[in-house]
């Protein structure tokens, strides 16, 4: 989350099958998403993703962002096979995971780990802290359980104690340490402070950062609170019903962003500042974002967009370099 | 003044949840009431609208000059979305699904005003339609399943605004909503307000909200009030450990994107003013990554911390423990000016600001605060 230079060598020794075949000196991206699909049903289908294309690199955090049921969490759930894609490809450390059958993708499993928004659905209620952590195939010993309990800012003495007991700043720890058992080089985290009260969300955000440094971890950071996710991410993807509309570093997106989408999205988020709400100018978009069930046609966001012209009703923007840093926006007229 | 409170206490047989809270609220203005989850907010808005089976309610709540405390069921059914309306966080609990939303909105206002059906659906549509949903009319004829969260959101303060109250309280309306809607709910309910002048109770967590919406702000922890004041005081020189606390560790975009600066707010109040390292500061994030966290976690309802609920968690008293605040629950006090102006020195910028800025003293409550060290060096900011 401290904007760890990209510049580490693309696998570990031991943990990765193999590096890009073309990785030499330059860094290779962990994980890269190339029009990944998700369409639920068969006729009619609801296109929940539609194309969805990132990178992460080693050690940092890309974060993702939108508004309720543009497609986050599918992208997410993707990306750890706890949904099979419907097109597109996921490539971890250089290798196609996409279609791996469930033997091929055990290690695969180790690498990439989840951590949830709702800690107490995401814990088995009958099973002690230590069962939990230790993982279906018990990859921890005791000793090894408690030790990750300290390093998530928990100890020995909860290890026998079930998930109810916990308070959820507490239950999300032990959703991370879960996580960590298994030594992942990536973790996708949904909405993992979401639920919880601003005074704990700021230990869970710290204790994110500090495993990032320690671990040398790699976050995709769902989120739908664009300001914590100015505070941990390196880059930034926006996601407008199902497709990414602009993505780039933080502080181009977040400094001049260049969607229409994302500027409304950023002028919307209130500050905690009586004098800057006075003042600032804020865009309020008419309307409701569109279901994915009936997208409309053209660029999906021109219904609620002020800025779009006819060629936007018919034609969808592709994701394109926009500027320096490597920055893409999908808008006909991006500004 | 259409709401006074004073040392409201509401008793569940667990435990006390709400422990004595009081505050004034005059028409047009709007009282943003912030706390963290279980610190008693909604528990104080059901009070007010007489609303609690169980818990045994004390204090006194003067509503228009009446005593609401006591006062009987069939008294507080006919003022609650009458005179005090309500508005919830999750409209659809609140809607009946079998009936159209025109029906709904008609049946509350004949619950009481005595209009013919027809006047009713007239009202109904002429609500929504202020309330902007297009075309009202169709729309009224649909049940609230067609609707999304936000419309929703908008249908329940049309039906909360249709018998013109006088008092709105609205409980983390935006909560479960995207942020550019949100933006759109507390649009239409600041220009209702203006427009009608009514009296806001907006009840929420989320610091931004109350910065966008509120006049004055009361926090509330473990059941308490710990600080009340006008809106700029809360934000620029917060006086209790647990509120400065909390703006230190809301992590905040830059105003109006003027590049990754540190944040503006840290910087007109560290530039003129004392930042108080040992009170964490309202200095905002400093280290990038991570935040300012208040340690620890609320306290429990059924076993809270003797003396000031705050001091397991307390930066002040880890620093300079004081017996006071582990045996005895500090008082709400006022802040004396006085003892702002014996110490120019450390006057901020934005306390300057206030004193002789040109929109002269701010209206609204005196800056209170619950803390025994509230004036002690090391606290006052
Ligand atoms: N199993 C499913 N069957 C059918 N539709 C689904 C399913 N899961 C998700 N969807 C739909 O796919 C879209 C994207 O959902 P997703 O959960 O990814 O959104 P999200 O961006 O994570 O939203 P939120 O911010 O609310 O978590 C939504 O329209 C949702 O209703
Ligand atoms: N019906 C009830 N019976 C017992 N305890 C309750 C009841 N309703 C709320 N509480 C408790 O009162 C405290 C304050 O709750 P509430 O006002 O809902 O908090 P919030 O500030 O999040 O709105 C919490 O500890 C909650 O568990
Ligand atoms: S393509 Fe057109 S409608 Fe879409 S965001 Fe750009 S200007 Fe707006
Ligand atoms: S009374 Fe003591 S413990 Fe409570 S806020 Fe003040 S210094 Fe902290
Ligand atoms: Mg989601
Ligand atoms: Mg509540």
């Amino acid at each position: 989350m401290t904007g760890a230079s990209p510049a580490r060598p693309a696998g570990e020794p031991g943990t990765a099958p193999d590096a890009a075949p073309d990785a030499g000196p330059r860094p290779a991206p962990l994980l890269s998403v190339r029009d990944l699909r998700m369409t639920f049903g068969k006729r009619n289908g609801v296109r929940a993703v539609d194309g969805v294309t990132f990178d992460v690199w080693p050690g940092e955090t890309l974060g993702l962002v939108g508004e309720s049921g543009c497609g986050k969490s599918t992208t997410g759930r993707m990306i750890v096979r706890l949904m099979e894609p419907t097109g597109g490809t996921v490539v971890f450390a250089g290798r196609d995971i996409t279609r791996l059958g469930p033997r091929d993708m055990r290690p695969f499993r180790r690498d990439i780990q989840m951590i949830f928004q709702d800690p107490f659905a995401s814990l088995n209620p009958r099973q002690t802290v230590e069962r939990i952590v230790s993982g279906p195939t018990r990859l921890l010993d005791r000793r090894g359980v408690i030790e990750l309990l300290e390093t998530v800012g928990l100890g020995a003495e909860h290890a026998d104690r079930y998930p109810h007991e916990f308070s959820g700043g507490q239950a999300q720890r032990i959703g991370i340490a879960r996580a960590l058992a298994s030594r992942p080089r990536l973790i996708v985290c949904d909405e993992p402070v979401s639920a919880l009260d601003v005074s704990i969300q700021a230990q869970i955000v710290n204790l994110l950062a500090d495993l990032q440094r320690e671990l040398d971890l790699a976050y995709l950071f769902i989120a739908h609170d664009l300001s914590v996710v100015r505070h941990v991410c390196d880059r930034v993807a926006v996601m407008y019903l199902g497709r990414v509309v602009e993505i780039g570093s933080r502080d181009a997106v977040y400094n001049a962003p260049a969607h229409p989408y994302t500027r409304a999205l950023l002028s919307a988020v209130p500050v905690p500042d009586p004098e800057v709400e006075l003042v600032r100018e804020r865009i309020v978009l008419p309307g409701d974002p569109p279901s994915p069930a009936a997208p409309p046609p053209g660029c999906s966001f021109n219904p609620r967009c002020a800025m779009a012209r006819d060629v936007c009703r018919t034609e969808a923007p592709p994701l394109m370099a926009h500027g320096p840093g490597e920055r893409k926006v999908a808008c006909h007229f991006a500004g | 003044m259409i709401l006074r409170v004073r040392d409201l206490r509401v008793a569940f047989p667990a435990g006390t949840a709400v422990d004595g809270i009081g505050f004034d609220l005059d028409r047009g203005r709007t009282l943003g009431v912030v706390g963290e989850s279980g610190s008693g907010k909604s528990v104080s808005s059901l009070a007010i609208m007489g609303l609690h089976r169980e818990a045994a309610v004390s204090g006194s709540i003067v509503f228009d000059g009446e005593e609401l405390v006591g006062a009987p069921a069939s008294r507080l059914r006919e003022l609650r979305g009458r005179r005090i309306a309500m508005i919830f966080q999750d409209p659809l609990s609140s809607l009946h699904p079998f009936y159209t939303v025109g029906e709904q909105i008609a049946e509350a206002y004949r619950l009481h005003l005595r209009v013919s059906r027809r006047v009713a659906r007239e009202r109904a549509v002429e609500m929504l339609a202020e309330v902007g949903i297009p075309e009202p009319r169709r729309r009224a004829g649909e049940h609230p399943h067609r609707f999304s969260g936000g419309m929703r959101q908008r249908v329940m303060i049309a039906m909360a605004l249709s018998c013109e109250p006088d008092l709105l309280i609205a409980d983390e309306p935006t909560t479960a909503l995207d942020v550019t809607v949100q933006a759109q709910i507390l649009e239409l309910i600041r220009r209702i307000q203006r427009d009608r002048g009514i009296a806001v109770m907006m009840i929420t967590h989320d610091l931004g909200v109350v910065a966008r919406v509120a006049d004055e702000v009361l926090v509330m922890y473990g059941g308490r009030t710990v600080e009340h004041a006008p809106v700029r005081e809360i934000f620029r020189a917060p006086r209790h450990p647990y509120t400065q606390g909390l703006l230190a560790s809301a992590p905040r975009l830059p105003a109006g994107g003027a590049g990754d600066s540190p944040d503006p707010a840290a910087g007109s109040v560290a530039a003129g003013g004392s930042p108080d390292p040992v009170a964490g500061g309202v200095a905002g994030p400093v280290v990038k990554g991570r935040l300012r966290a208040i340690p620890g976690s609320p306290p429990s309802l059924l076993a809270p911390p003797p003396g000031c609920r705050f001091h397991p968690r307390c930066a002040r008293y880890a620093a300079a423990p004081d017996d006071a605040c582990v045996t005895e629950a500090p008082e709400l006090r006022e802040l004396r000016e006085l003892c702002v102006l014996g110490e120019v020195g450390e006057v901020h910028a934005g306390r300057a600001l206030r004193l002789v800025g040109a929109e002269g003293p701010p209206a609204g409550p005196v800056h209170r605060t619950a803390c025994h060290l509230a004036e002690t060096r090391g606290g006052s900011r």
